[in-house]
């Protein structure tokens, strides 16, 4: 794996036909690693260019939206080349297990948003021991 | 796209029936002309870039996230600027199942040959929210110069 050369993944504008579009501007499909251990549920999430503070996630009825709004920047100049576009940030997921809404902890760095998602303690698995008389 | 008056001038619907069949031609080759991406140039190479040009510099924009801003290693040598760098994966403790890995990572490195026209030396570089800025200024002393002829 170390020596493996990261490959361009193109940017995906999200679907017309989906759900949302009240707001304005461009929105694409973040790319996502999706990981669970027995405690909790961790969303690694790419989202280049926006601010922590302009990130929204949002958890209801075992929906977890995850909005990244872009800042209007006024283009200046000229564009010479262009291989990507820039834009907002828009995923929503169906989460079924059930978590600890007090405890959801998000992270940003350099880009990437890091979710932790706690399970509850009813879903969390517990070892029953079997006692014999 | 708009038709003025199609029908009246034949050179209107001269010029509808050429641009039909140029959008025939994109659509052939897989491009739908009218969609924002149509001028997105496609790059092969990580990470793709923005080059814009203003007021005295050049602009190389990349996105890059998920790289701790010390480990991109820029260099330029001979007027070829080149970004090198790595994206490690995210360790996240053990005993972890994944249900979904959409981000790649691994080495990655790119190279960009610079004009004649930009001051090698005071290039700067600046990363935030995982997105690489270098400015390039150009070089003032390369602007059009008076080159005097003597006469003997």
């Amino acid at each position: 794996m170390a020596n493996q050369e990261i490959q361009v993944v193109e940017k995906k504008e999200l679907a017309s036909d989906s759900a949302e579009l009240t707001r304005n501007g461009v929105y694409f499909t973040p790319a996502v690693d999706i990981l669970e251990n027995p405690t909790e549920l961790t969303l690694v999430v790419d989202m280049p260019g926006i601010n922590s503070g302009d990130v929204e996630i949002d958890l209801r009825e075992s929906i977890l939206t995850i909005i990244g709004e872009a800042k209007d920047e006024e283009i200046q100049g000229q564009e010479l080349l262009s291989e990507y576009r820039t834009g907002g940030y828009y995923r929503t997921f169906r989460v079924n297990n059930l978590i600890d809404h007090g405890k959801i902890a998000a992270t940003m760095s350099d880009g990437v948003l890091i979710l932790k998602l706690p399970k509850s303690e009813k879903a969390t698995p517990r070892k029953i021991p079997v006692s014999c008389d | 796209m708009i038709f003025w008056d199609a029908q009246r001038d034949p050179w209107f619907s001269e010029l509808a029936r050429l641009q039909k069949s140029m959008n025939k031609v994109f659509s052939a080759l897989g491009e739908d002309p009218n969609s924002p991406e149509f001028f997105v140039k496609r790059s092969r190479l990580f990470p793709p870039i923005n080059v814009r040009k203003q007021e005295g510099e050049y602009k190389i924009i990349a996105e890059i996230p998920g790289v701790k801003a010390d480990e991109i290693e820029l260099s330029v040598q001979g007027g070829t600027l080149t970004i090198r760098g790595e994206r490690k994966p995210e360790i996240l403790g053990e005993d972890v199942s994944y249900h979904r890995r959409e981000r790649s990572h691994g080495a990655f490195q790119r190279s960009v040959s610079l004009p004649d026209t930009v001051d090698a030396s005071n290039i700067g570089a600046n990363y935030k929210n995982g997105v690489l800025t270098i400015t390039m200024p150009m070089d003032k002393a390369s602007g059009p110069r008076k080159i005097a002829v003597s006469a003997e």
